[in-house]
């Protein structure tokens, strides 16, 4: 920063203010070669993702251009957690690219029981009975799977850090959260989290026996994200990218409660590609994935206008 | 206003670029190489301010080759090669950014991929890996040629001859006279020239 001493302001040297902050800009604005545009718009692609009974489609497109120009076709970026939980990343290519590292790395050393950085070792310690951290890390080896909840509030972590030059990216975090619910006469539903582990009053440790049925259902978890990790969550569907104001609209129209996984898939994949052809910035293919509770992620190619 | 091509085939990459250094209306040299070797099995195509461009270009050559220094003399493949730059690039995008945007071209051996590898990346530090690219305008009228011409299991000849075809159509219309190319090959005999305009070592 330049401190100029100050002066009364003539007409001359007001001028001579004028242009030299100008021209300090100048060079700024010159810096990128292509237009000046949205960093979320420069690269394109567009995402959305719906919930059924028990299932979650999330649809993602091809197109990796330049501006107007398409540069290659290759699916957006997903990160697949575990069969449960998918994130999926829209934005400036590069920093998708970086926060998807980012993420990776944060998750292995979750993996690998390295508790750096979030104090994940000191959070155990709100249980009563088990407050060590090694009856912790055993907890989180028995499941060995993280939460869609956790997994967006990692993410949201992650943007939040860059608050002041932020990653521009927005990513959607969707995932299924197993509940056991048991049948006995009334039935009793919890949800069985990591986060909820110190609830020790639960109905389950009385053995009944004979005629207790466990069911898992599977509770759909949405959650769309800003550059700086605002949630978003959503019990029917979320959006992101640059065809976001047509798929709002587009599948607003077209959801409805209680999909089925088949139904779900085609109204996902409708409202998808309906967005899609109406933007010049997203297309050249489209992949849907379906996760279903109990069954795994199923990948889905759907053929849509190359333009 | 640089051109930068490049076509992966079946054994190799061909990557080409124009050899004039200019700068608003003057162009100061004809014969620059932009096509730096990094690697005896890659190379890496930059276009951008010659400032920027050599700079970038020799700090990565640099560091790979002090990589193999110190890891008795491991060589990284072109996808490590490629997300070293890329990460580079992303490093200095919130510092100091580079304003060049790159061809990676190498050649992995049959025990790691045994086929030529292209990889396309921005001045935003964005990696994709491609079959053909351009970078600058000419990507414009190259592409699409190369869309049409483009097939998988080219030989070193077809390739070439698909970079030509899209020099000249540049000729033709693209409205910056750009006179001197200069085409390299890198294949599993390395990175070697194989036609240029003007000769980079006139100076």
């Amino acid at each position: 920063m330049i401190i100029y001493p100050f002066r009364k302001p003539s007409s001359s040297s007001f001028l001579f203010f004028l242009f030299f902050f100008v021209f300090q800009l100048l060079p700024i604005l010159v810096l990128c070669q292509q237009q000046q545009q949205d960093p979320l718009h420069l690269h394109g692609g567009s995402i959305l993702a719906m919930s059924g009974s028990n299932c979650i489609a999330m649809a993602v497109d091809s197109r990796f251009g330049s501006g107007p120009q398409m540069i290659h076709t290759c699916p957006r970026t997903v990160l697949l957690l575990h069969s449960r939980v998918m994130v999926g990343l829209v934005g400036l290519e590069g920093d998708v690219q970086s926060l998807s590292h980012e993420f990776s790395v944060q998750m292995e050393n979750l993996k690998l029981r390295r508790f750096l950085g979030f104090g994940f070792a000191s959070s155990s310690s709100s249980s009563s009975s088990s407050s060590s951290t090694s009856s912790y890390s055993s907890q989180w080896s028995k499941t060995t799977s993280m939460t869609p909840k956790s997994a967006s509030c990692l993410m949201s972590h992650l943007l939040y850090q860059r608050r002041t030059a932020p990653y521009y990216v927005e990513p959607i975090v969707v995932g299924l959260e197993e509940i056991k619910a048991t049948c006995r006469g009334q039935g009793n539903d919890h949800i069985s989290n990591d986060s909820n582990h110190y609830n020790d009053d639960d109905d389950d440790d009385k053995g009944d026996g004979d005629d207790q049925e466990t069911m898992i259902r599977y509770k759909p978890f949405l959650c769309a994200q800003d550059v700086i990790g605002a949630q978003s969550k959503s019990h029917a569907f979320v959006c992101s990218g640059v065809a976001k104001k047509s798929l709002y609209g587009c599948a607003e129209s077209l959801w409805r409660p209680n999909l089925s996984s088949k139904e779900l898939v085609q109204v996902c994949g409708k409202a998808f590609l309906s967005a899609l052809e109406r933007d010049c910035l997203s297309g050249y293919g489209a992949v849907l994935y379906l996760m279903e509770g109990g069954k795994g992620i199923q990948e889905i190619q759907l053929s849509c206008r190359n333009d | 206003m640089d051109t930068v091509i490049g076509v992966q085939y079946e054994g190799g990459v061909i990557l080409a670029a124009d050899q004039s250094n200019a700068r608003s209306i003057l162009t100061y040299q004809s014969n620059l190489d932009k096509i730096t070797k990094l690697s005896p099995s890659s190379a890496l195509a930059v276009s951008g301010p010659n400032s920027d461009l050599v700079n970038f270009s020799e700090y990565i050559s640099k560091n790979i080759s002090l990589y193999q220094l110190s890891n008795d003399g491991l060589q990284l493949s072109t996808h490590a090669q490629a997300n070293y730059c890329r990460g580079e690039l992303a490093t200095a995008l919130r510092k100091g950014p580079y304003q060049v945007n790159c061809l990676l071209g190498g050649y992995d051996a049959p025990s790691g991929k045994g086929k030529g590898s292209l990889y396309w990346m921005d001045n935003y530090a964005a990696l994709s890996k491609v079959n053909y690219g351009c970078q600058g305008y000419a990507s414009n009228f190259c592409l699409s040629i190369m869309d049409r011409d483009w097939t998988e299991g080219l030989d070193q000849d077809q390739a070439v001859a698909i970079v030509d075809k899209c020099i000249r159509e540049l000729e033709v219309r693209f409205v910056m006279s750009q006179p001197n190319f200069i085409v390299k090959v890198v294949d599993k005999d390395g990175v070697r020239t194989l036609k240029f305009g003007a000769d980079p070592a006139d100076n």
